[in-house]
């Protein structure tokens, strides 16, 4: 202790400080389990592409917080290669790609990985139900969706919050991905039988008290009761999870769901619920809530798409410029 | 415990500087010290008059802290050695300044819990954590959790699931200190921190008891459910232990459970603080016990864009203001883009066209009007619409008058029916030689392709057969139409198959015809053939004359073969004659010719050489003298369509078929059933003539415009649109059977149209003769009866049929009912 002017070492060394890598906790937006985010939809963003549309998930409060952002381009319907056999109906492909720079903490490679390769064979398995394949015959279409900007949470190693549970950011991505595609290729002028809109459901386990204690803010507290040893986990469902939320999901479902129709088109369920019983219930639990989630996510695509279409009408001159008022019907005669 | 531990272990302010306190200052330089003097006394002669009492040592140390800066350690002075403070207090642990031990109630739980939240946003130094209760020494008195009874009822293993701790591993937050490891933060860090004591001291300065509580004052006023002092008053665990839960800040949290009679009002306590929010009590997630999902809120769904959004859209953003009230399901399938919308706006490339061609034949007055561009497009536009119009003006002909005062030839139309291999073809092929229609040149090369192959006597019936497969089976198939004329009369031959599998086509033959030819075979055994059970001689009789033709013309066919005996033809006429009177054709309608088609004997020319027997007329004269005496001119129109096809560029639908009732000319307008089109008459041919009318009799052909091919197919029905034919799905049928009919399935000809139906209910029999019923709702009805039976058409909406009409049911092949429609 010699020295007081410089700030010395420790003789022995010590570890290098860890820094939080962001302060995505402190960014979530408070509201209600059964409460959707808030969505931005909007079609037609790609020039070349024959449909297309921009899907984001609005952060309120800092840009800088990650939050999902995605396009969907739809290319197509257009002829098959000359290499590929004859097909009767339309050829539907998709590929979702995540961009170098999407994932919070870690930047991706440009190669296709697995996760990729899934999700694409899954939002393909997804949209071609929808589609009316059969109307185009010799044909393909091809759908590419590229997330620009995702929450995390994507069951990377290091990514997770290491408390258990289930990740929920693929899912949210996927389901996201569907519901942008849909759009793009009602856009693209395809017909379709229903659009498809992609929803989320996850059990959260709920600790007592201490379900939501994390950081609500600067100098907040809840000022909840310590965890303690409980007899049984109370479960509680939560639609449209966020991955940044501060809890514990422990199983999550995934839907593609066409309102109209009352179809699902896709479902991906993972975690578990109960070691107990058989999880029938549970499960059935989750994908009845994806589905109501899927609803509030449908009226958005239903609102961006007859935005898109009043837009059609506009160009061609079927409606006046601030002719669309009262019940957005059209001047049409 | 090495030295490097208790530095870790350190508290920077409770600890080092109470080291520091221990004398340090020995080590100070000369210059510093003559510093240190000079800012103390500027120091004291700013502190003067305010009455803070600190002692040299203090100032000196914040100058020494404040690199002699006057001002700043004037400032701390001010700020923290408030008259009731002791200058020791000042550098402690935030904590034990913001949550004073009066007021500080929260529980243990969530004291330590606040205690992590304020660290965070400290310098920190201690990397290691305290455990709770177990003391690490270092001059704090400490107990044990042992000491304290935390594991009195607790057994030495299988410790319940309520008594583990549970650990939580806390993130780190970033600290405010550099790297490195002292223990004590940046100059910056510092002056953030003087900066807060003094606003903390500025209010302690208004009160004590208001100062003391300044965070939790803070916090109360946000929420103030969550007031400490109520909660938990009765739970404070003892002082020590409270000192030591307020000052730890770990990275890792050991939490013991309580004892089970603590827990109780604790959980009460959080669970009330976590419900307890009344101005926000949709904060994050609340308990929801029961089961039921709760429907999302929908009406605040859409979300606004981003700057990022923002950027991509741009103007678009608010190009459209929609109203977001509406949420009723927005059923289109797919939103048009605007080029596919503006693909219609104006005529197509083929309308264009074909509006050009109309126009250069003259076929359209809108020609003149295709002088300007504007009114070019215009034109086109008209020219999508001509389809429905008139390609030529009608001419309002009164056809009934013109047939009236025609002195053109008539025209007759008649079907050649018989047993295969009775020499149809060949007589009508010989007909048709003899009348100049086929030429010697034509005769000769059938001849020798027919010898070719073998046949060489089929070589007359090539001319009716034209197919390669009719030739190489030498059968007829198909109705094959030819005109021939006499010097009094047009005539339409068609030739209808003999063989039993084409009975379908004869029908359709015969529905065209005015009278029917029966060639019979003359030779030996030939004629019975035909003429037992199965034989086609019998069947296609008795069709005709199901189908309506009451006159018959029979040829005794190949009498060359049977020498020309005329034994023969007496014992053929003498049958046929018996059994066309009971077949229903009367004696004055029927007449008997013999010939030989192959020879050509008495068919154009008399054969007095080897007929000297037969006085008759020829062939030609009896098939002149069998001319249709009434036609029904004056009934609504109605054509059966018998053949659909391309007339060629200018005439792209043409259809054939005889029309059976009414008159029309150029111009009218048609019906068509079942596909309920109107088409328009561009053009009428007769017997390949151009014609401007047609009546009921005529096999004509039209070329229409205004219809697409597809919506006419053969056995389909034009009628005039004032009185159309309303398609029938079930009708009444009096009907002459064949064979046994019960309720079955059949199937239904008339013409060319057939349909699949079933005899749902057998309604009467009835007699023969009087047409009295004999019997109500019969089981069955046997071969040769007369009844009544209802037919209902499966498979299809309904056949073009009307009161009157000739239909006959078949099943497997057989002819089993004729009857006609009530």
């Amino acid at each position: 202790m010699t020295d007081r002017r410089r700030i010395n070492g420790p003789p022995e060394g010590t570890t290098p400080l860890e820094f939080l890598t962001g302060f995505t906790h402190q960014s979530v937006i408070k509201r209600s389990p059964t409460t959707l985010r808030k969505i931005f939809l909007k079609t037609s963003l790609t020039p070349p592409a024959t449909g297309s549309a921009f899907l984001e998930l609005p952060t309120p409060s800092s840009p800088s917080t990650p939050t999902l952002k995605l396009t969907a381009s739809v290319y197509g319907p257009r002829p098959l290669p000359s290499a590929t056999a004859f097909s009767p109906n339309a050829r539907l492909t998709a590929e979702l790609k995540f961009s170098p720079f999407s994932t919070p903490g870690r930047r991706r490679g440009y190669i296709r990985d697995g996760v990729e390769r899934d999700l694409s064979a899954q939002l393909s398995l997804a949209l071609v139900k929808s589609v009316d394949v059969g109307k185009y015959p010799k044909s393909a279409i091809d759908v590419f969706v590229s997330v620009l900007d995702c929450e995390g949470g994507l069951g990377d190693p290091g990514d997770g919050k290491g408390g258990g549970g289930v990740e929920v950011g693929l899912m949210g991505v996927l389901a996201a991905a569907i519901s942008c595609a849909s759009a793009a290729i009602a856009d693209a002028g395809i017909e379709c039988f229903d659009l498809v809109a992609g929803g989320v459901a996850g059990a959260m386990l709920e600790r007592d008290g201490d379900v939501e204690v994390g950081r609500v803010g600067e100098g907040g507290d809840s000022g909840g009761a310590r965890p303690r040893g409980e007899h049984a986990r109370k479960v509680t469902l939560v639609l449209d999870p966020s991955p940044a939320g501060d809890y514990v999901i422990l199983a999550a479902a995934a839907v593609g769901y066409m309102a109209a129709k009352d179809e699902l088109t896709l479902v991906w369920t993972k975690g578990s619920m109960s070691p107990s019983s058989d999880g029938t219930e549970e499960t059935e639990r989750l994908i009845d809530g994806a589905i109501r989630a899927a609803i509030g996510v449908r009226l958005v695509i239903n609102e961006a798409i007859k935005e898109r279409w009043l837009l059609g009408l506009n160009e061609i001159g079927l409606i006046k410029e601030k002719g669309v008022g009262g019940d957005g019907d059209t001047a049409m005669d | 415990m090495s030295r490097h531990k208790n530095i870790r272990n350190l508290d920077p302010y409770a600890e080092e500087l109470d080291d520091f306190d221990g004398g340090e200052f020995n080590d100070v330089s000369e210059s510093d010290e003559r510093q240190l003097e000079e800012g103390l006394v500027q120091v004291r002669g700013a502190l003067e008059g305010t009455g803070v009492s600190v002692t040299d040592k203090e100032i000196k140390e914040s100058l020494w802290h404040y690199y002699f800066d006057v001002g700043k350690t004037v400032n701390y002075v001010l700020s923290h050695h408030a008259p009731a403070k002791k200058p020791k207090k000042k550098p402690q642990s935030q904590f034990t300044q913001k949550v004073p031990k009066g007021t500080s109630g929260v529980s243990s739980s969530s004291s330590s819990y606040m205690a992590h939240e304020h660290i965070c946003a400290l310098p920190k130094t201690n990397l290691l954590g305290y455990f709770s209760g177990i003391g690490q020494g270092h001059g704090f008195e400490t107990r044990t959790a042992t000491e304290l009874g935390f594991f009195r009822d607790c057994p030495w293993g299988n410790i319940p699931e309520h008594r583990r701790g549970k650990i939580v591993v806390e993130s780190i937050c970033p600290q405010g200190g550099l790297p490195g490891g002292s223990g004590k933060g940046s100059k910056l860090a510092a002056l953030a921190k003087a900066r807060k004591e003094k606003a903390a001291a500025e209010k302690m300065q208004d009160g004590e008891e208001k100062a003391s509580v300044s965070l939790l004052a803070r916090l109360a006023s946000k929420t103030p459910a969550q007031a400490p002092t109520s909660i938990s008053k009765p739970l404070l665990p003892p002082t020590t232990q409270e000192d030591k839960q307020d000052t730890k800040q770990k990275t890792k949290q050991v939490i013991i459970p309580e004892p089970q009679p603590e827990v109780e009002p604790k959980t009460a306590a959080a669970s009330s603080q976590g419900l307890g929010h009344p101005e926000e009590p949709q904060i994050f997630f609340p308990i929801l016990n029961d089961k039921s999902i709760y429907m999302p809120q929908f009406t605040s769904l859409l979300g606004s864009p981003s700057s990022f959004a923002v950027s991509f859209f741009g103007e678009r953003i608010s190009t459209i203001k929609m109203n977001t009230t509406n949420h009723g399901t927005f059923t289109i399938s797919g939103a048009p883009t605007a080029a596919q919308a503006k693909a219609f706006s104006e005529p197509s490339p083929d309308d264009i066209v074909i509006a050009a061609q109309s126009g250069s034949k003259g076929l359209t007055n809108a020609k003149k009007k295709i002088d300007k561009p504007v009114e070019k497009i215009e034109a086109a536009v008209q020219a999508m619409a001509i389809d429905n119009t008139p390609i030529k003006a009608r001419r309002e002909i009164d056809v009934l008058d013109e047939f009236r005062n025609t002195k053109t030839k008539e025209n007759a139309n008649f079907v050649v029916i018989g047993h295969v291999d009775a020499g149809k073809s060949t007589l009508m092929g010989r007909l048709l030689y003899e009348c100049g229609v086929v030429d010697e040149r034509t005769i000769q090369k059938f001849k020798a392709e027919a010898e070719k192959i073998g046949k060489s006597s089929f070589h007359f019936a090539w001319v009716l057969d034209q197919t390669n497969e009719e030739r190489s089976r030498g059968v007829t198939m198909d109705i094959a139409t030819n005109h021939f004329s006499t010097a009094s009369t047009n005539f339409t031959i068609l030739d209808a198959p003999g063989h039993r599998d084409f009975v379908p086509n004869m029908i359709a033959g015969a529905s065209q015809a005015d009278f029917a030819v029966l060639v019979l075979d003359a030779s030996t055994g030939a004629f019975e053939s035909g003429f037992q059970n199965n034989g086609q001689t019998r069947e296609h009789t008795i069709l005709a004359r199901a189908i309506g033709v009451s006159r018959i013309v029979v040829a005794v066919n190949k009498l060359d073969a049977v020498n020309w005996n005329h034994d023969r033809y007496t014992e053929i006429s003498q049958q046929m004659g018996h059994f066309l009177s009971n077949a229903g054709f009367s004696s004055n309608s029927t007449s008997f010719v013999p010939c030989s088609g192959l020879t050509g004997a008495n068919i154009f020319h008399g054969a007095r050489d080897k007929l000297p027997w037969y006085h008759g007329p020829t062939l030609i004269q009896t098939l002149e003298s069998s001319k249709p005496r009434s036609r029904a001119i004056n009934s609504p129109l109605r054509i059966t369509i018998n053949d659909v096809f391309r007339g060629g560029i200018q005439n792209p639908v043409s259809i054939s078929g005889r029309i059976e009732a009414g008159s029309l000319q150029i111009g009218d307008a048609l019906l068509t059933l079942p596909s309920k089109e109107s088409a328009t008459v561009k053009g009428i041919e007769i017997n390949e003539q151009g014609s401007e009318w047609a009546v009921a009799g005529h096999n004509v052909t039209l070329h229409l415009s205004g219809i697409n091919i597809i919506h006419l197919k053969p056995g389909d029905v034009m009628c005039s649109p004032d009185s159309p034919i309303v398609p029938l799905n079930c009708f009444n049928l009096k009907i002459l059977s064949f064979e046994t009919i019960t309720p079955m399935l059949v199937g239904i000809h008339r013409g060319r149209l057939n349909a699949s139906g079933r005899v749902i209910s057998l309604l009467e029999s009835m007699d023969k003769a009087t047409g009295k019923t004999l019997k109500k709702k019969p089981r069955h009805i046997g071969p040769g009866m007369f009844a009544r039976v209802k037919v209902e058409v499966t498979l299809s909406a309904g056949i073009p049929v009307e009161k009157g009409n000739r239909v006959v049911l078949r099943l497997g092949g057989k002819t089993v009912a004729a009857g006609v429609v009530e």
